[in-house]
């Protein structure tokens, strides 16, 4: 797995049908926590297999409402973390400045395919969410002694 | 486009007010009927720009029930130009996708009518006096009512359990937290059921025949069963959905509803040969 050197800090997280069938919603959680509760998640209104399929894992691991965007919110300069959300990608036609994807490389809902993930500078880390987030959280660096 | 608002039996309606001025500002003119929604006052519909009139005159007359018109019509089923039911399942045609919607809210409703008419508690309670719960759930069906309903019922903190003959079903089922039920014990897990919510329902399939009256029958005494799909369990239930089960939460089924035919008239006015358009015309 490759190194994570780029800071998340202020990042805005994509989550998709991928963390809920990793249920990765908890290790979300604790790497929002390590990066000081700066992230905003947007959730897709056709993120999941139904409506309300992200919040109702969100919910419980305690991501504030208050840091819920939906799909207005514009993505262009931000950091993007996606997490198991490749065809959330597609429906966004997200033109973020970084953009780092945690995918197990499973099929999308509707078999589309973002441009954006075949991008040069687009990180991908392959690997089941969970464990893939939870390597993120053990690999983080403080970056305020 | 004049746009005609269907008075209809259902007590469902077919646009809301607040999706009248997107309508109005694709040029259209939208028409209510007098009288239209116990759901909106006629004044509501006016303050949003709409005019009281009649769908004879109308271009395109919307409804959530198939409706009698000399025009256009957009209904939820058929017989329609327009069946919103026809939408194909793709992430771009979801705005519009009223099988979904009004789903969710059916599912929604099953899963809360069961929770309540259950005299146990939902989740479990360690008390000095015994503990309680969890409820044991199973929900049999796991498209978007099925899904609904055991996410509710996740929430209540019931052990939920979900069967659906289709195998990618599985990872969907765990990925709201819940349990999946192979084919060969859902039998044994009908029998323990504390609440039991069916939803399985195709577009366009016969509702299929899962519980007999005799698995009912042996079920635990206080056990409570829902038919969201309306015709998933043999004989007394507690309640029956059936094709028009989000009626029973009007004002958010209509909601929803509205914001799919709103969605599906702006695709029409701007490509009435979109892919999305054509798949629902008859």
């Amino acid at each position: 797995m490759r190194d994570l050197s780029l800071d998340l800090t202020g990042a805005v997280v994509v989550p998709g049908f991928g963390l809920a069938a990793a249920q990765a919603h908890h290790a979300l959680r604790a790497l929002d926590a390590a990066y000081g509760d700066t992230w905003l998640h947007l959730v897709h209104p056709l993120a999941g297999r139904y409506p309300g399929h992200l919040d109702l894992l969100l919910d419980p691991a305690g991501v504030p409402w208050e840091r819920r965007v939906g799909p207005e919110h514009d993505l262009h300069g931000a950091t993007v973390l996606a997490v198991g959300a490749n065809d959330v990608l597609t429906w966004l036609a997200v033109e973020p400045a970084r953009l780092v994807v945690v995918t197990d490389g499973g099929p999308s809902f509707d078999g589309t395919h973002a441009p954006v993930l075949d991008d040069p500078r687009t990180t991908v880390l392959r690997g089941d969410a969970r464990e893939v987030l939870q390597w993120m959280l053990a690999v983080r660096q403080p970056t305020t002694p | 486009m004049r746009i005609a608002v269907a008075h209809e039996p259902d007590p469902r309606v077919a646009l809301v007010p607040a999706d009248v001025p997107a309508l109005l500002a694709l040029g259209h003119d939208v028409v209510v009927e007098e009288g239209l929604t116990d759901l909106h006052p006629d004044a509501d519909y006016l303050a949003a720009g709409a005019t009281l009139g009649s769908r004879d005159d109308a271009d395109l007359v919307v409804a959530v029930q198939p409706v009698e018109a000399g025009s256009l019509t957009l209904a939820l089923r058929a017989p329609a130009t327009y069946v919103l039911e026809r939408v194909p399942r793709t992430g771009r045609a979801q705005v519009v996708d009223a099988v979904t919607s009004q789903s969710l809210v059916a599912g929604h409703h099953g899963a809360l009518l069961a929770a309540s008419r259950w005299d146990g508690l939902l989740g479990r309670h360690t008390t000095a006096a015994g503990t309680l719960g969890p409820a044991d759930a199973l929900v049999l069906g796991s498209g978007v009512a099925g899904l609904g309903a055991i996410g509710t019922l996740v929430r209540l903190g019931a052990r939920v359990s979900a069967h659906d003959v289709r195998p990618s079903c599985a990872a969907e089922v765990a990925s709201l937290g819940a349990a999946y039920v192979a084919a060969d014990e859902v039998a044994d897990r009908v029998r323990e059921a504390d609440l039991l919510v069916t939803t399985a329902r195709s577009v366009g399939q016969p509702v299929p025949l899962l519980v007999s009256a005799a698995q009912v029958a042996a079920m635990r005494p206080g056990s409570v069963v829902v038919d969201v799909a309306g015709g998933n369990v043999e004989g007394t239930v507690a309640w029956r959905g059936g094709p028009d089960a989000a009626a029973a939460r009007p004002a958010t089924a209509s909601r929803l509803y509205s914001a799919n035919v709103a969605a599906f008239i702006t695709l029409l006015t701007h490509d009435p040969d979109d892919e999305v358009v054509s798949a629902c015309a008859t």
